[in-house]
């Protein structure tokens, strides 16, 4: 029996050849493929693939945010992330979110296929070159809590998360609204971003706070 | 095909087994009878040095190699004596885009006509260099 296959890449070159290469392979067959996240959801629900390969950086919805979605929408089968990043926060999204394997494009062809059939088999894989961003991301977090937040300003984060407002917040914690707004910098300086949107959303790439349900 | 009836030669570098042994794989079956691949090449210095033995109408470079100097075969191409070969610079982190350069050579007549109108479409007989 072969492997059912579902690709989603925005790099249409690089799908059109990944596709002509797993179909030359007697093991896979390819049975759909998604330039996008979101597709790759619709896609995943219509054709139940034993496995999906998922790129990270796609328009309109991400390879994370793809694999969260799938895996609320309770899919079971494999999930592999092949990209170029090997930027640790893509890592730690994917597999926070439930992906199976991380792997970069430079892999070879023998090893993607032994990589499909070993998440089949309930294993984990990663490329090799993505250990020690996996190892520092663990210690990172380990020592660091909530990415290095106080209690305090987690709280406010995931209220901003909830969508309240200053004035909500400081009412809700008994605090002046001068004090968010010093806790709301700090929370800006330790995530290394400019604005609330962004603070929440890289929050939740980096599982400092659970995805807005 | 070529103008002159041989098929087109292609040579492929990339770092990447999985794109370069893809677009052999997609683009091969679609090729067949036409093209032929005449090096596939991991490296751009091995690539750059089969140039002349292997003399291809058309490069295919995936330049996400951290070697990778674009700029080396670029000059290669400017200096290029041969005719027809068409460059195609392609990345894997770029996914909107690829960059084709184009060569062409035009007579001295054909270059005034050329030039009285130059965003205008080359005039025809123009050859590719």
């Amino acid at each position: 029996m072969t492997i059912r296959l579902l690709l989603a890449d925005d790099h249409l070159l690089f799908r059109r050849g990944l596709r002509g290469l797993l179909e030359d392979m007697p093991e896979t067959e390819v049975v759909g493929e998604a330039e996008n996240g979101h597709e790759a959801v619709l896609l995943a629900q219509r054709l139940q693939p034993d496995c999906i390969l998922l790129d990270i950086h796609m328009p309109v919805l991400d390879g994370c945010g793809a694999v969260a979605l799938l895996r609320q929408g309770g899919y079971r089968g494999g999930i592999i992330i092949l990209t170029v990043s090997q930027a640790d926060e893509d890592l730690v999204c994917a597999i926070r979110a439930g992906a199976d394997a991380y792997l970069l494009k430079n892999v070879t062809p023998e090893d993607l296929l032994k990589t499909i059939q070993a998440v089949l088999s309930e294993q984990a894989v990663l490329s090799p070159e993505m250990m020690r961003t996996a190892f520092n991301a663990l210690r990172q977090n380990a020592a660091q809590g909530w990415g290095g937040l106080s209690e305090r300003e987690w709280q406010i984060l995931r209220a901003i998360q909830r969508g309240q407002t200053t004035a909500e917040i400081a009412a809700a914690l008994f605090i002046s609204t001068n004090t968010v707004k010093t806790h709301v910098r700090h929370i800006f300086e330790k995530l290394g971003v400019s604005d609330r949107r962004t603070a929440v959303t890289k929050a939740e790439r980096l599982g400092i706070l659970p995805p807005k349900g | 095909m070529t103008a002159t009836g041989r098929k087109y030669r292609i040579l492929l570098i990339s770092p990447n087994p999985l794109f370069r042994d893809g677009l052999l794989a997609w683009y091969g079956p679609q090729w067949a009878g036409r093209a032929e691949v005449v090096g596939v090449f991991s490296r751009l210095d091995e690539g750059l040095a089969a140039l002349a033995d292997t003399a291809p109408d058309m490069v295919i470079l995936d330049y996400d190699d951290d070697e990778c100097r674009r700029a080396d075969l670029l000059q290669r191409f400017i200096q290029e004596e041969r005719q027809a070969m068409k460059v195609v610079l392609l990345s894997l982190q770029q996914p909107d885009h690829v960059i084709v350069y184009d060569r062409r050579r035009l007579s001295a007549s054909k270059l005034e006509t050329w030039l009285d109108a130059p965003w205008k479409n080359f005039p025809n007989g123009q050859e590719n260099l």
